[in-house]
């Protein structure tokens, strides 16, 4: 099934519309003037105000649109897809490791995942890629310039 | 003179060893991220804050810009080689440059590609430097209600001109301006949308916000595109790369019009090399006296893009360090890291820290002398990258990004916003939103709240005061001209033509 622009656009305008919402319940509850001067809340709320009104353009614009103009939403294939939430995925699993997994370990577990499963690169050019990669970024960070990369629960 | 005293102090900020290092380095990755399709010059500055973050800001800065310009140099290669632009400032040299390849004059086009950049590029900085002081020194007497209307006219600038949609564009602005105004609030001290979370009372943070919508979406975006590459085979020694007495002849006008064009151009802001590079192409074909030869490989139409959208660089920079408004995505993700490393650009710099100004300033001369070489005698190199497997560039860079935002803080939360912005990045990619407004407005936030606060502040509250004063009103109606102008020309044109597709 193909998404068309026009459905993007609609969805988009109605996520957006309810996220301006938002931003002016929230900003409504600061000072919008202090005296007579602007307080901390009065950008964000007028920004929100402005938000809400490109939302409803937005909406208006994308609903009168003629089907002619419309063209399909360039929406990933499944492939892409996949690769994409396994980078993800990934990425989150790094950052939740990290502190646990250490710096060396994490890293390495990173390039294997993306080199080796995404990219499909054979597991012994991933592995040496993983280990150049992983003391490269080391040396990097942790020598040159004096930052201290987590060590794991296993001492590394 | 004093320009002279200037330039003087700069080179000698700029020939210390740290600083000569720094430099090519930047312009070795910047030259690498243009030969790259795929890989733009804002990726590379984004992923490059957190590493440059621990140095000092001048040679922080120095590394940024040289990535900036070299980009423009590298982008050219693979445009003339495998009709493929590095960059979208190279799209144009596509044209002559890859028929040119075609006609076995492939050297000559990359020669002509790397000279014209030089001249353009150090055309630029010369203008740069006679022009940034009298800019600064006029913009010293500007005051909150002028530095409103300059974020204002930037922020709808750099909107009206990216992206297919005005709307998308305005949106993605305000989301940007949004985003800048989490965390506690510089005038009163209340906090805004942290939503308890002790992390964001400093705000989103810059790094990680840039490193996301740059890095992060960008690589996500082109997971879907695999690359095809089809090679021209080219024998490529440096004899056969010089351009001949009848190419420089030709290329003549089109170099110095390329050049001009491209400084005026990149000083707006808004409009950035692409558009230089479009435009001057435009103005060699219109007048020429073979229009109808360009886009058979002839040099000119190399020489013109080439040379424009170095030339735009410098031109962008203008701003930057005058004003202390970016023009373009690249330039803001430039100022953001500035800001971090608590440097403010704009006028007062070049009174308060000119080792800093000049010492940048003069690291470009040398910048561009370096890519020169780079570009000449070793373009075989960069050609033989090329077959280096594009598998490994999302791996590195997205193990670059995450190590690099983690190591700025020593904090996991940083990584996350990297995540959430990432995927806020490819969404806005998908769906037509181009990020660089929103990355303008997260850049310029502070300064627009404070601007606007201070001013209506003066005027209890009243917007008169942005007419008021000559300056600022006068920017203020380029603005919404700017922005009202292409709305009233889409409306207009919709209920004439309706079949016209935009």
């Amino acid at each position: 099934m193909k998404v068309m622009m026009r459905k993007a656009d609609l969805i988009t305008a109605i996520v957006l519309l309810l996220f301006s919402a938002f931003v002016i319940w929230e900003s409504s509850g600061m000072d919008l003037y202090v005296e007579f001067a602007p307080g901390y809340g009065f950008l964000p709320f007028w920004l929100g105000i402005l938000m809400a009104i490109l939302s409803i353009l937005l909406f208006v614009d994308a609903w009168r649109r003629p089907a002619a103009r419309d063209e399909p939403a360039p929406f990933p294939s499944r492939q892409a897809l996949i690769n994409i939430v396994l980078i993800l995925i990934g990425l989150g699993m790094y950052a939740f490791l990290m502190e646990i997994a250490g710096y060396i370990l994490d890293t390495v577990l990173l390039v294997l995942l993306l080199l080796g499963v995404v990219e499909k690169e054979k597991w012994a050019t991933t592995l040496i890629v993983a280990v150049v990669i992983t003391a490269a970024l080391y040396v990097i960070f942790q020598v040159l310039l004096g930052v201290n990369l987590p060590k794991g629960i296993f001492g590394f | 003179m004093d320009l002279f005293q200037n330039l003087a102090l700069g080179f000698s900020v700029a020939l210390s060893v740290q600083n000569v290092i720094s430099c090519f380095i930047g312009v070795l990755l910047g030259t690498l991220i243009g030969v790259l399709p795929g890989i733009g010059p804002v990726t590379g500055v984004a992923v490059l804050i957190p590493i440059t973050y621990g140095l000092d800001p001048t040679t922080a800065l120095i590394t940024m810009a040289g990535v900036y310009y070299g980009a423009m140099y590298g982008g050219s290669t693979t445009s003339i080689l495998l009709n493929v632009p590095g960059e979208s400032s190279s799209v144009m040299t596509c044209l002559d440059g890859y028929q040119m390849a075609r006609k076995g004059r492939a050297g000559a086009a990359l020669g002509m590609a790397a000279l014209a950049s030089f001249i353009a590029g150090t055309f630029a900085v010369i203008a740069l430097t006679v022009i940034a002081k009298p800019l600064a020194d006029f913009a010293v007497s500007f005051g909150p209600p002028e530095y409103f209307a300059l974020t204002f006219l930037g922020l709808t600038l750099v909107t009206s001109l990216t992206g297919k949609s005005m709307i998308k564009g305005i949106m993605s602005g305000v989301f940007g301006l949004l985003v800048a105004s989490i965390g506690i609030d510089a005038i009163s001290g209340a906090a805004r949308f942290t939503f308890g979370n002790v992390f964001l009372l400093d705000g989103a943070g810059f790094i990680g916000v840039a490193v996301g919508l740059f890095a992060v979406g960008e690589v996500l975006v082109n997971m879907e595109e695999p690359l095809q590459r089809v090679f021209l085979e080219t024998k490529l020694s440096v004899r056969n790369l010089l351009p001949n007495a009848q190419d420089w002849k030709d290329s003549f006008g089109a170099l110095w019009r390329g050049s001009l064009i491209g400084f005026v151009v990149g000083v707006l802001p808004g409009a950035g090399a692409t558009i230089a590079s479009f435009l001057s192409y435009a103005t060699e074909k219109k007048t020429s006296k073979h229009p109808e030869k360009f886009g058979t490989g002839i040099i000119e139409g190399v020489a013109a893009p080439e040379g424009a959208n170095n030339a735009a660089t410098g031109g962008a920079l203008v701003p930057l360090l005058t004003l202390g408004i970016p023009g373009s995505g690249t330039t803001a993700v430039m100022l953001g890291a500035l800001l971090i490393h608590g440097m403010r650009p704009g006028p007062m710099l070049f009174e308060t820290n000119p080792a800093f100004v000049w010492g940048f300033i003069a690291s470009m001369y040398l910048g561009n002398i370096m890519l020169l070489v780079l570009n000449l005698p070793l373009i075989g190199m960069w050609v033989q990258l090329l077959r280096v497997p594009y598998k490994l560039l999302m791996p590195i860079i997205m193990i670059i990004s995450a190590v690099g935002v983690y190591a700025t803080d020593n904090n996991l939360f940083d990584v996350w916003v990297m995540f959430a912005f990432g995927v806020i990045g490819y969404a806005m990619r998908k769906l037509d939103f181009h990020p660089a407004p929103a990355v303008l407005g997260l850049v310029l936030g502070p300064m627009v709240e404070r601007s606007l606060r201070q001013a209506l502040t003066m005027s209890h509250g009243s917007l008169a005061i942005f007419f008021a004063r000559p300056i600022s009103a006068v920017l203020i109606i380029i603005a919404l001209l700017s922005l009202f102008t292409p709305m009233v020309r889409a409306v207009w044109r919709r209920a004439g033509s309706p079949a016209l597709t935009t």
